[in-house]
C-alpha cells in the first residue's frame, strides 16, 4: 500500500485548495494593479482639477483687484465659490483680509484653519501671486470633497478586493473538501482491493462530473481485474482438477505394478524413480497454487497478532538437530516479545525455507545464525549463512518462480522456495532484502510490529 | 499380495468401509487395497445411492470425495451429521487450499486426503480415523505402552524404571506415537499433528527427530525397541516390541 493513500491527506495540502489559493493570489493581484491604475488616473485628474480651480481663482481674483487698483475689499462670496478661498497681504506679509491667513508663496498643499484662531484644519490647495500694487494674493482650493471621493475611492478598492480574496479561499476551501472527501473515497475503495476484496466498487453519482468519470473508468479498470483474477483462479482450480485425475491414475497404476513386482527386481527400481518423479510434478504444482493463493491475498482473513519472538525461536529450535548431524550449529539471536499481525503456519513456512535454504545451499561447516531485532515499528528477521552467497546481479531473479541459480543446481529443491518466501512477505506487507553477509548470504524480512 | 509390508506383524484391523468417488479408477484404486488387505468394501458413485447405503446399514468408516456428480461431497457429510451418524469420514479432495481443508473439518470430516495420495497414506489415516471415532473420552493424561509410560501433565517420560528426558518436540512426537500405537503413522499425519505445518519440509526434520527420539527410546533397553521404520510407509510403536532374534 502506497503512503498516500495510508495516510489521509490534510485539507490544506489538497490540490483543490492549493488551486484555490493560487487563484485568491492572482486575484489579489489583479485588483491591486487595476486599484494603481485608477487611483494613478483618477488622482492625477482630481488634482488637475484641483490646481485649475485654485489657479483660476487667483487669475479671476487678481484680474478684479488689478482692474480696481487700491481697492481693499473684494467681493469674494460674489467672485469665489463655496469651495475658494482667499487671503490677502500686504509686500511684507502682513494679513490684510480673507479666510486664509498664512501668506504662502507659490502654489502647494496646506492645512490651516479658515477665519482665525480656534477654527478647525482645513486641507486646502492654495495658489498665490502678487497683484499689480505689490500686495500678495493666495486663493485656496478646499480639498475636503475631493480627498473624499479619493478616501472613498480606495476604500471600495480594499472591501472590495479583501472580499474577493475571502470568497475565492472560502469557495476554494469548500471546493477543495468535496474534492477531497471524493478522493478519499476513492483511495480507501483503491485499500480495500488492494487488501484483496475485489469486489468492491465505487459510487457513480448522477452529477457526470470528472470524478464520476474517474470513479466509472477505475470501476471498469477493477471489475476487468476481478475477473481476470478470478479467471486465473479459475482455472488454477480446474487445471489442478484436470491434471490431478490423470496424475492419481498415474500414481495408482505405478503403486499397483511396484507391488506385483519383486522386491529384488530392476523394474521396481524404476518404479520407485517414475513414484518419486510423480510425487514431484505434484510436489511443484502444489508450491505453485500455493504461491497464487498466498498472492491472491485471501489468506489475510486468517491473521492474527502472534508473538514473532517465540515462533522463530521454537522453528530455529527445532532445526538445530539437522545442523549438529552435519556437525555444524544455528546460532540464535532473538529479542524477546515482538508482536507482529499475521497467519502463523505461513511464516514458520518463510522460517523454514529460508533455514532449508541456508542449510541446503551451503557446504558442511558453514555456519548459519538467525536473528530477530525490534527496530521501531519494524520486526527485523535475519537469516544468513558464511556460504557462497548470491551474486548481486541475480538477486532479483531468485526470488521469481523456478528459477535456480546454476551454482545451485546440484543442490536438491524445486526453485519456489524463494519465491514462496517472496509472497508470504508481500502478503504480510514486509520487505524481503537479499544482502552480502560477507562472506555468504544474508536474507532480511523487514515486518510491521503489531500496535 | 498386500500393497505393503502390512503382513509382518502388524495385524490391522478388519474394516467395513463404503468408498464415495465418482472417479472409478480411484475407487477401483483404493478397493483394490483394502480388499487385499482383508477389509470389506462397498462402492457408491455419486451422494444419492452414498446416502442409500448409509441409510441401510452401517459401516466402520467412509471415504468421501468432496466433489461428486450430484452434489457437494460436504452437503452429504453433514446430512450424515445432522442424523448423529457418528462414521469416521476420510474426505478426498483435488483441491489442497487451507480454506476447503478447514470446510471440510468443520463440515465434520475426521480427516481430510489431497489427491492424488499413496496407498499406504489412505490406510495409515484410515486406521487413525477409525480409533478415533472408537474414542468417545477424552484423551487420557497418562499413556502406557508396553513399559513406556508418558505422563501429559508432568511433561515426563519414563521406560522401565528409568527416566528418559525429552526434547520439547520429541515429547509430542513420543505422545503422537503411542496414542497410535501399532498403526503405521506417516511423514506427513507427524508433520500435519506434532509439527502442525500444512506444507512439506524439503528437509529431513521428521526424520531427524524420529532418529533423536529412538535413540532415547530405544537404546540399551532389554525390552526392545518399540518403534519401527515401515520402510515406503512410515513408522510404527509397538505394543509388543520386537525382539530381534534372526535377520528380519
Amino acid at each position: 500500500m502506497s503512503e498516500i493513500s495510508a495516510s489521509r491527506v490534510s485539507l490544506l495540502r489538497s490540490a483543490a485548495f492549493r488551486l484555490a489559493v493560487v487563484q485568491a493570489a492572482i486575484f489579489a493581484l489583479i485588483v491591486s494593479v487595476l486599484f494603481f491604475i485608477t487611483w494613478w488616473s483618477v488622482g492625477a485628474y482630481v488634482e488637475q482639477r484641483v490646481h485649475e480651480i485654485a489657479t483660476d481663482g487667483l487669475k479671476k481674483l487678481t484680474r478684479i483687484l488689478d482692474a480696481s487698483p487700491g481697492a481693499d475689499h473684494i467681493e469674494a462670496e460674489r467672485d469665489l465659490d463655496e469651495n475658494q478661498h482667499y487671503g490677502l497681504f500686504d509686500a511684507n506679509g502682513r494679513y490684510l483680509e480673507g479666510d486664509i491667513r498664512i501668506p504662502v508663496s507659490g502654489e502647494t498643499n496646506v492645512r490651516t484653519p479658515l477665519g482665525g484662531r480656534g477654527a478647525a484644519l482645513v486641507p486646502l490647495h492654495v495658489a498665490s501671486g502678487r497683484i499689480a500694487d505689490g500686495r500678495r494674493l493666495v486663493v485656496g482650493m478646499d480639498r475636503r470633497k475631493a480627498d473624499v471621493l479619493l478616501g472613498r475611492f480606495r476604500r471600495a478598492f480594499l472591501t472590495g478586493g479583501a472580499t474577493g480574496i475571502a470568497a475565492a479561499l472560502v469557495v476554494g476551501f469548500l471546493t477543495a473538501r468535496r474534492y477531497l472527501r471524493r478522493v478519499e473515497q476513492i483511495a480507501a475503495v483503491a485499500a480495500q482491493i488492494d487488501d484483496g476484496r475485489l469486489d468492491t466498487r465505487l459510487t457513480v453519482t448522477d452529477r457526470r462530473d470528472e470524478i464520476d468519470r474517474l470513479s466509472a473508468a477505475l470501476n471498469a479498470t477493477w471489475q476487468r481485474t476481478e475477473s481476470l483474477v478470478e479467471g486465473m483462479r479459475q482455472l488454477s482450480t480446474d487445471v489442478a482438477h484436470e491434471l490431478r485425475t490423470p496424475l492419481a491414475h498415474l500414481r495408482f497404476r505405478l503403486e499397483k505394478t511396484r507391488a506385483n513386482l519383486d522386491a529384488h527386481s530392476p523394474a521396481r527400481a524404476v518404479m520407485d524413480q517414475s513414484l518419486n518423479d510423480v510425487d514431484r510434478v505434484l510436489a511443484v504444482f502444489r508450491a505453485l497454487l500455493r504461491i497464487s493463493q498466498i498472492q491472491s491475498r485471501q489468506r489475510r482473513a486468517g491473521f492474527e497478532t502472534l508473538d514473532l519472538s517465540q515462533l522463530v525461536s521454537a522453528v530455529t529450535a527445532d532445526f538445530g538437530p539437522l545442523f549438529e548431524d552435519e556437525g555444524r550449529a544455528v546460532r540464535l539471536y532473538v529479542q524477546n516479545r515482538i508482536h507482529i499481525f499475521g497467519d502463523r503456519t505461513l511464516l514458520e513456512q518463510l522460517l523454514v525455507n529460508l533455514i532449508e535454504n541456508a542449510l541446503r545451499h551451503t557446504s558442511q561447516g558453514t555456519s548459519v545464525s538467525v536473528g530477530l531485532t525490534q527496530n521501531g515499528a519494524v520486526a527485523e528477521l535475519t537469516v544468513s549463512d558464511s556460504g557462497t552467497g548470491i551474486p548481486e546481479s541475480q538477486r532479483e531473479r531468485v526470488l521469481q518462480r523456478l528459477v535456480r541459480l546454476d551454482t545451485a543446481r546440484t543442490s536438491p529443491g524445486m526453485g519456489l522456495g524463494l519465491a514462496l518466501v517472496k509472497a508470504i512477505a508481500d502478503l504480510h506487507e514486509a520487505t524481503l532484502e537479499l544482502g552480502d553477509a560477507q562472506p555468504g548470504l544474508c536474507v532480511t524480512i523487514r515486518l510491521p510490529r503489531a500496535a | 499380495m498386500p500393497l505393503s509390508a502390512e503382513g509382518r506383524n502388524i495385524r490391522m484391523p478388519f474394516m467395513d468401509i463404503l468408498v464415495v468417488d465418482d472417479d472409478e479408477e480411484t475407487r477401483r484404486h483404493v478397493t483394490n487395497g483394502l480388499v487385499s488387505g482383508g477389509h470389506q468394501v462397498s462402492e457408491a458413485a455419486d451422494a444419492a445411492s452414498a446416502l442409500k447405503l448409509v441409510s441401510s446399514r452401517h459401516f466402520d468408516a467412509i471415504i468421501l470425495d468432496r466433489l461428486l456428480p450430484d452434489g457437494d461431497g460436504i452437503t452429504l457429510l453433514q446430512q450424515l451429521r445432522q442424523r448423529s451418524d457418528p462414521t469416521p469420514v476420510l474426505m478426498l479432495t483435488a483441491v489442497a487450499d487451507v480454506d476447503a481443508r478447514v470446510e471440510g473439518i468443520e463440515a465434520g470430516a475426521d480427516d481430510y486426503l489431497v489427491k492424488p495420495f499413496a496407498f499406504v497414506e489412505l490406510r495409515a489415516r484410515l486406521l487413525a480415523i477409525r480409533r478415533r471415532g472408537a474414542q468417545v473420552d477424552l484423551p487420557a493424561a497418562v499413556v502406557r505402552v508396553a513399559d513406556l509410560t508418558l505422563d501429559v501433565l508432568s511433561r515426563t517420560v519414563q521406560r522401565a524404571d528409568t527416566a528418559i528426558p525429552l526434547q520439547p518436540r520429541e515429547f509430542l512426537l513420543l505422545e503422537y506415537l503411542m496414542r497410535h500405537c501399532d498403526q503405521v503413522v506417516t511423514r506427513t499425519m507427524l508433520l500435519q499433528n506434532v509439527w502442525k505445518y500444512d506444507f512439506d519440509p524439503q528437509t529431513s526434520i521428521v526424520e531427524t527427530h524420529m532418529s533423536r527420539l529412538r535413540a532415547k527410546v530405544d537404546r540399551g533397553f532389554a525390552s526392545g525397541e518399540l518403534i519401527e521404520t515401515v520402510r515406503g510407509e512410515g513408522y510404527l510403536l509397538r505394543s509388543t516390541p520386537l525382539v530381534k532374534t534372526t535377520n528380519e
